[in-house]
């Protein structure tokens, strides 16, 4: 067991390095799990600015109903200040009441009695036109039902008071399970850094060519020195994969539940990935400085590309089509599905697919590393 | 009559058209320090490697204590210890650690293994230094450290390829006297170099090595009886006549003169009184000198007059 020992006394000096990325991961998850609440409710206020050119009463009363749940914002009424305006979003939305307002709603039209300006859709724009849809319309409403103008405004202005109070019940463990999702979104970066940071620099320091020299002479069988590094460095990742595990259980309680299992398979066929990719950079004898580097190129490159720390749905197909050359982008892929973070719903075939072809790109980066090595001894 | 300990055969060992070794005999007995002399490229650690079945060759036979030497005889291999020119430690292990671990390699019992290791630290004269990890220690430390990781099972042959490069005088004094120790503790040596003085200090018998051939094997006294050369007169002085030159080379016993750098040389083969005649002719000339040598033939004259290059060329 002479091998097995070395390998876990020359990986001691390498826990602290694992103990910085675990130390990034957790304030990487702590980090998302704050902004990522999402069991409150609260009314949103828009900042609108409103420009009163029909200046009645049914008009001033309609300034004072948007006044109760919204921001107003006076803005000279310039177009190129507006839209400066609209721009830095200092207001979401102009609403300009036209002349013949009030004659125009006693008459019951609807049609020019307001112009909008805004910069872009979004929801802050669909909820103003909403406001101001269904305020016209209540209005309407009373006055089909005989009342007259000033009436019908303080009617519909006194339905339209009404709130609803909101509560969010759950009926499951969703917010563990959402945490878990994002535990096992961010799992891939703290994975490939801490394996390939850690598992590297000891499997380069074992193969060093003078020690080698040494064990080769020595009366132990080479086939004895191969299983004890196999199963030494399989123990060492297993121990990596546990204390990630750990730590997400610890964070998140029961995340394994239901199809999460599938989280956790996917997770397994990643750490594959990583000690193929460790395997290879220590065939290739990279240095503790490159490879200090190359793990931040990789860990950072995959989580930006991939879909890691960017949604996947927002990245450009063109930026998808490269990220699928690499193997995170699979396992982002699954572990979208299964947590349910992205557009796509749960397949169960392509879920295993993607788990199928990262297995496949472990074994192929192992297939290279093994040809290096080949090439190494022919030299 | 001592036991054969080493038998190579006729090997040859090939790197595509450059012949590494070329059709080499040799046997060492047990109880000797054998030293395997060559400048650098002359095959030594070839044969070494080949001796301990790290490399594949192309022709002959390799015995040890009487065995079929082959990568898997681990029986074998058990009595071997090696020392290699490059230090083979771990930098994350500690003095004592670095040892006990290639001592594992062949012990397996922990008990006589902690007994091995103490022993091997104390005859390297590490103690003080048994926590400290390789970085920490100077050169020489380090060789000692390297000594101590392939002695300690207590090889009964042990092999050391030019361990004293780099090294200090001081650690360099340090480790042949080592070699000697194991040697009287009963090991059998094989000492690889190109510092011929080392070389003549502690083997004794003497292979030397060139191109991959054997070319002179023996004790010392045997490789320099091999020559013409028994005394070599060095004197500072100007460049004499040719006259003077051509006079010195009709003294009885000697065979060439030669002048270089501001000396002198003058070649003998056997006589007595050589010197005495030599610097009669100087004086009989009015010739002023400084300082004389009379040296007598090195391992470096042995491998001048049979290779007709300096053992040091390479350097």
């Amino acid at each position: 067991m002479q091998v097995f020992k070395l390998f876990f006394r020359i990986s001691k000096t390498k826990w602290l390095s694992m103990l910085v990325y675990i130390g990034i991961f957790l304030m990487i998850l702590n980090f998302t799990n704050v902004s990522g609440e999402s069991n409150s409710f609260a009314t949103s206020k828009m900042a609108l600015t409103v420009y009163d050119k029909d200046n009645t009463t049914a008009s001033r009363q309609l300034c004072e109903y948007l006044k109760k749940d919204n921001i107003i914002v006076d803005f000279e009424d310039d177009n190129d200040k507006l839209i400066d305006a609209l721009y830095v979003t200092s207001t979401n939305y102009v609403i300009t009441i036209n002349e013949g307002y009030q004659d125009k709603l006693s008459k019951g039209e609807t049609d020019g009695l307001f112009s909008t300006r805004y910069l872009h859709d979004s929801y802050t724009n669909k909820l103003a036109d909403s406001t101001l849809d269904t305020y016209v319309s209540t209005v309407k409403a009373y006055m089909a039902g005989g009342m007259e103008l000033s009436k019908a405004i303080d009617a519909a202005a006194e339905a339209l008071s009404e709130k609803t109070d909101v509560t969010f019940e759950t009926f499951s463990n969703e917010s563990s399970q959402s945490k878990a999702a994002s535990f096992f979104n961010y799992l891939p970066y703290a994975l490939l850094s801490m394996i390939v940071s850690a598992l590297c620099p000891v499997i380069v320091a074992m193969n060093k060519k003078e020690v080698g020299f040494r064990t080769k002479c020595s009366s132990i069988k080479t086939s004895s020195v191969s299983v004890q590094t196999i199963a030494a460095s399989s123990i060492f990742v297993v121990i990596i994969w546990l204390i990630l595990m750990a730590l997400g259980i610890g964070k998140n309680g029961g995340m394994f539940s239901g199809n999460m299992w599938y989280a956790v398979l996917n997770s397994v066929a990643f750490t594959l990935v990583c000690v193929a990719i460790a395997l290879l950079f220590a065939e290739l004898g990279v240095s503790d400085n490159a490879l200090s580097f190359l793990t931040q190129v990789l860990g950072l490159g995959m989580a930006f590309l991939c879909g890691m720390f960017v949604p996947m749905e927002t990245l450009s197909s063109g930026v998808l089509s490269v990220a699928r050359f690499l193997p995170a982008f699979w396992y982002v892929k699954a572990n979208n599905m299964v947590c349910g973070l992205g557009s796509e719903q749960f397949k169960l075939s392509t879920v295993m697919m993607c788990i199928g072809v990262q297995v496949l790109f472990a074994a192929a980066i192992f297939a290279v590393s093994l040809i290096v090595k080949k090439q190494k001894k022919a030299l | 009559m001592a036991n054969t300990v080493v038998k190579i055969e006729n090997l040859v060992k090939r790197y595509k058209e450059l012949i590494a070794v070329d059709h080499f005999d040799l046997e060492i007995k047990q109880g000797e320090v054998f030293g395997l002399l060559g400048p650098n490229g002359s095959g030594k650690t070839t044969t070494i490697n080949c001796l301990l079945s790290l490399l594949d060759f192309d022709k002959g036979e390799i015995e040890i204590f009487g065995e079929k030497m082959t990568p898997t005889n681990y029986a074998l291999k058990k009595r071997i210890g090696v020392i290699s020119q490059n230090v083979a430690v771990y930098d994350e292990l500690t003095v004592y650690e670095n040892i006990d671990y290639f001592c594992g390699l062949y012990i397996t019992d922990k008990a006589t293994r902690k007994q091995y290791v103490d022993e091997a630290i104390k005859f390297v004269g590490l103690e003080e230094f048994t926590k400290f990890r390789p970085k920490k220690l100077s050169g020489g430390l380090l060789r000692r450290l390297n000594i101590a990781c392939g002695i300690a099972h207590k090889p009964e042959l042990i092999i050391l390829d030019e361990p004293t490069v780099a090294v200090d005088p001081q650690s360099r004094n340090r480790i042949l006297e080592g070699i000697l120790e194991l040697n009287a503790q009963g090991a059998t040596i094989i000492y690889t170099s190109h510092y011929m003085e080392e070389v003549e200090q502690i083997c004794s018998r003497i292979a030397i090595m060139d191109k991959g051939k054997n070319i002179a094997l023996g004790t010392k006294a045997e490789l320099k009886k091999m020559i013409k050369n028994t005394e070599t007169v060095s004197i500072e002085t100007a460049q004499p006549e040719d006259s003077v030159i051509q006079q010195l080379r009709e003294l009885p016993h000697v065979y060439e003169v030669s002048y270089n750098d501001g000396k002198l040389y003058v070649y003998c083969s056997g006589g007595k009184h050589n010197l005495i005649r030599i610097l009669g002719v100087l004086q009989e000339k009015d010739i002023h000198f400084g300082r004389v040598y009379s040296e007598l033939p090195t391992l470096n004259d042995v491998f001048l007059e049979i290779t007709g290059k300096q053992l040091r060329d390479s350097e």
